[in-house]
């Protein structure tokens, strides 16, 4: 995966197969993911302020899930990363780790709106 | 992607606090024709999964589980499942990112069934799903099975026990109605004693008068628990003079006195002896008072001889059922047979010659001592009812390296060959309708061999039938379970 890459082509058209190349669920699954993130974030930086890393870990652990189905592996390892910061309860350089993945979030919304409004 | 492979529809518990998740599971259920129900965390799967049920049976075949969630995580929820009886056998599986190993196998030794990888593949998915539900249905089959064994034992044991209670009624019926009858005639004796006794004392008997009576009580109680061995013919020769002389004496009721008189061996001499040291009037009273004082030490015999006999049989019923002691114990075979015997006499009685050839050193064993006793009463009964009632059973116990061996032989028309392969199946019966169950001997074969870890082999030709029976020692011990 190159690092320009912000989508995985390949699990992209493995998400597809795997929704019968269903274009409507496809969008609607997006959409979830879109609803769900910012609470994800707003959720890991409360946790991170309250040190609650029980909390910390499953949003992070979410994120990660989510991102990789959609092929997004950049924010998924970040995510990875930042979920192991909860688990190990070792915070130290979690707030520089989240604003990246924030950042990365951002492409990964861009190429996903892309994809989606180019039916 | 449309998987073709072939599918039983089931009712899926998916359980992940991500909605993504959610959806792509039940999606993926959806098209492979399954039904879903969805919670966010752990406490709502299990208040779905005790809502969702009928007569105490989960509708859920299958629950789909993540491991990190809010609330109450997986690990916590696979715990409850586990924790309750009526959602135990439920196939669990966990779902989980590839990077989570470590927390499948912890689930796995908790008792989870498998587990699926994120991102979700939906063959894999469809594989593990029908995987948990072949599994579930051979469990509940299973389940049902022996559901329906148990029933059929309990409904043979209750066939058992009707019999067992019609034979008791016979047996418990002779001796109580002898008692029954002694105490009512009882009441008269003791009634005439006391008059015999007033009529005496107002003839104000001598010293020497009362130590004759002293020594006539002593006789008529020593004749009371002896047998008379007069023959019938003698004893009627003795009665007709008895009442003869009594006759020549105008004693009212002679022909009730003398068989009274002839049964405690008076005689004439005897009875002149009496006569001859008391006056003549007083020989009525004479009379009745011995006749009395004999029916009264007699009744209370036969009181005593048929409640003894009540006892016995209560005593061997309890010792049949093994009433009031732990289901396994250390079981005397010897003792075991003894007391079905007694259970069983009523039908033995009639015309069966009983051989026994017990081995008077048997060790004790370890054994369900009543299911024991079934065993045997079946076998018996089997024996007794294939000899219409009529010849020879001989028992035969041995001691054998840590085995007791139990032979039941029978001398009647045998097992046709083409049969003797079937007895031991359920519902098969030669009897006609409605008098076997058709589940005797399938029931000793599971008691010996289920419960016992023991063996069972018949071997039959006409004229001889032979039950071989070896049971070990201690079932519990691992040698005899690992054979």
């Amino acid at each position: 995966m190159s690092k320009t890459e912000v989508i995985d082509e390949n699990a992209m058209v493995g998400l597809m197969q795997s929704i019968g190349g269903d274009r409507d669920f496809l969008d609607e699954l997006i959409t979830t993911f879109f609803d769900d993130t910012p609470g994800l974030f707003s959720l890991m930086r409360t946790a991170l302020a309250s040190e609650n890393h029980e909390e910390f870990r499953r949003a992070a652990h979410s994120l990660k899930s989510n991102s990789a189905n959609f092929g997004a592996f950049a924010l998924s390892h970040l995510s990875q990363e930042l979920e192991e910061m909860g688990r190990s309860r070792l915070l130290d350089g979690a707030a520089e780790r989240l604003v990246q993945a924030e950042a990365e979030y951002e492409q990964v919304r861009m190429a996903l709106e892309a994809l989606r409004s180019r039916r | 992607m449309n998987t073709n492979v072939e599918s039983h529809s089931g009712y899926i518990l998916i359980v992940d606090d991500n909605s993504l998740n959610r959806k792509l599971l039940a999606r993926a259920l959806t098209e492979q024709g399954h039904r879903f129900a969805m919670a966010e965390n752990g406490r709502q799967a299990l208040d779905l999964l005790k809502s969702e049920q009928a007569d105490g049976v989960p509708l859920f075949d299958v629950v789909l589980l993540d491991i990190l969630m809010p609330e109450m995580d997986g690990y916590q929820t696979l715990q409850q499942i586990k924790n309750d009886s009526a959602l135990a056998h439920l196939p669990v599986i966990m779902i989980s990112a590839l990077d989570e190993m470590e927390s499948v196998i912890r689930c796995i030794e908790m008792g989870a069934t498998d587990y699926l990888p994120k991102p979700f593949n939906p063959a894999l998915l469809n594989a593990r799903i029908n995987a948990s539900l072949a599994g579930k249905r051979l469990r509940d089959l299973e389940k049902a099975y022996l559901q329906q064994d148990v029933m059929l034992r309990q409904s043979e044991k209750l066939a058992s026990i009707g019999r067992l209670s019609a034979g008791m009624a016979h047996e418990l019926n002779n001796p109580v109605s002898a008692a029954l009858r002694s105490s009512k005639q009882l009441h008269e004796a003791i009634h005439n004693l006391e008059q015999a006794f007033l009529m005496i004392a107002a003839g104000k008997p001598s010293a020497d008068q009362i130590e004759i009576l002293a020594e006539i009580q002593r006789f008529i109680k020593e004749k009371v628990s002896q047998v008379s061995s007069m023959d019938a013919l003698a004893r009627s020769d003795l009665e007709f003079s008895l009442e003869c002389w009594l006759e020549e004496r105008d004693v009212e009721n002679s022909w009730k006195y003398s068989s009274s008189l002839a049964s405690m061996d008076f005689d004439i001499q005897q009875l002149s002896k009496l006569c001859s040291s008391f006056p003549a009037s007083q020989l009525p009273a004479l009379i009745l008072w011995s006749t009395a004082t004999y029916s009264v030490n007699s009744l209370i015999l036969e009181i005593a001889q048929g409640n003894q006999r009540v006892s016995q049989i209560v005593n061997a019923l309890k010792g049949y059922t093994y009433m009031d002691q732990a289901p396994v114990q250390a079981v005397n075979i010897n003792e075991s047979l003894e007391n079905t015997l007694a259970m069983i006499a009523a039908k033995l009685n009639a015309g069966i010659n009983l051989q026994r050839d017990f081995d008077q050193h048997l060790p004790r064993i370890q054994a369900y001592g009543s299911e024991l006793n079934q065993a045997w009463t079946n076998i018996l009964e089997n024996a007794i009812d294939a000899m219409n009632g009529h010849g020879e059973i001989k028992i035969t116990t041995r001691h054998e390296s840590e085995w007791v061996t139990i032979r039941i032989e029978d001398d009647g028309p045998g097992i046709p060959l083409e049969i003797q392969s079937k007895i031991f199946d359920p519902f098969f019966t030669t009897k006609p309708p409605g008098s076997g169950t058709g589940l005797g001997l399938t029931i000793s074969h599971h008691i010996i061999t289920g419960k016992h870890r023991g063996e069972i082999c018949v071997n039959s030709q006409p004229g001889s039938t032979c039950f071989e029976i070896k049971i070990p020692e201690n079932f519990e011990d691992q040698r005899v379970n690992n054979r």
